[in-house]
């Protein structure tokens, strides 16, 4: 049975993975440089058991309780920009757009309001005297 | 290739250090160092790194010692314990930078390899996720099955192999760059 790369790339330790190895230099130029680098033993620092300890009875780092104040921030901003966007989608938006529908194309934003107000209470108070 | 199960504890030690003896503890480091620090090399390709995530390593396994269950083997909880402790690490790292392949570097001389070819495997490794370099590791450094791997890992048995191929796939590709080898 013949095996090409992919197939030996996926079952380096069959008997057939290992034919193909003797066919193909690619992959076993890629097997020998990781069985190499896998023999390679490098020794330990010399402090590492002590620095380990030094840890251990070192008193818990603040991190965690810094992230936690960030996820609770984050979440504080979420909700403020939720409750913002809902206010102009459903309270101003709709009263911005009915006031230009009965006073006309003059307003264009939130803060024209009051004086597009002021204007329709006008017209109103001058409907009711002609009548 | 050479097999060994590895992270192997002496019983009576593990016991000790279970029951809070320092002294126990800190054997159980020693006889621990040299397969945590060279898993965690391979996971960093950087010593410094491989200091910290050691380190990290020890300090996870005291907080949760009294979590192990003395009835099961050590080895394989241990290296759950290793498998979380490095990805959690490695989560926390900003990306490597990949040094050009024709500059100077200062990985450390493996035996049966020239340094552009040591240089180009890390630099090709160090561009998988740490998940594909602990399966490298577990599976060419400590020769463990591709079960134990996946028990290590706690991942099925196919992704352990998809993750094997891709790393070695990985680093085909660059060698046939570099070498020009073809299959």
């Amino acid at each position: 049975m013949t095996m090409n790369c992919a197939d030996y790339l996926r079952h380096v330790e069959s008997s057939e993975a290992r034919a193909h190895l003797e066919t193909c230099v690619a992959c076993r130029q890629t097997e020998r440089m990781l069985r190499a680098h896998g023999r390679q033993e490098l020794a330990p620092p010399e402090g590492l058991a002590d620095a380990v300890m030094a840890a251990i009875d070192r008193p818990e780092s603040k991190r965690p309780l810094v992230r936690e104040i960030w996820r609770f921030a984050a979440a504080a901003a979420a909700v403020v920009v939720v409750a913002v966007s809902t206010y102009f989608a459903y309270d101003v938006a709709p009263i911005v757009s009915q006031i230009r529908e009965e006073v006309g194309a003059g307003v264009e934003s939130v803060k024209q309001v009051p004086k597009a107000l002021e204007e329709r209470v006008r017209i109103i108070l001058e409907k009711g005297n002609e009548s | 290739m050479e097999c060994f199960m590895g992270f192997e504890a002496d019983p009576g030690t593990l016991a000790a250090a279970r029951g809070g003896d320092r002294q126990a503890f800190r054997a159980l480091i020693d006889s621990l160092a040299k397969e945590v620090y060279n898993m965690a090399y391979r996971v960093t390709f950087n010593e410094a790194d491989a200091n910290d995530l050691s380190q990290e390593v020890f300090v996870t396994l005291f907080r949760n010692l009294g979590r192990y269950d003395p009835e099961r083997p050590f080895a394989p909880w241990f290296r759950r314990v290793v498998t979380n402790t490095a990805i959690n690490y490695r989560k926390r790292q900003r990306p490597q930078r990949v040094l050009p392949d024709s500059l100077a570097s200062d990985e450390p001389a493996v035996e049966g390899l020239t340094p552009d070819e040591v240089q180009h495997l890390e630099n090709a490794l160090k561009q998988l996720p740490a998940e594909y370099r602990l399966v490298v590791g577990y599976y060419y450094y400590q020769g463990l099955e591709l079960v134990d791997i996946a028990a290590a890992m706690q991942v099925p048995v196919g992704t352990v192999k998809t993750w094997l191929f891709r790393a070695r796939e990985a680093l085909k590709e660059r060698l046939e760059k570099r070498f020009g080898a073809r299959a």
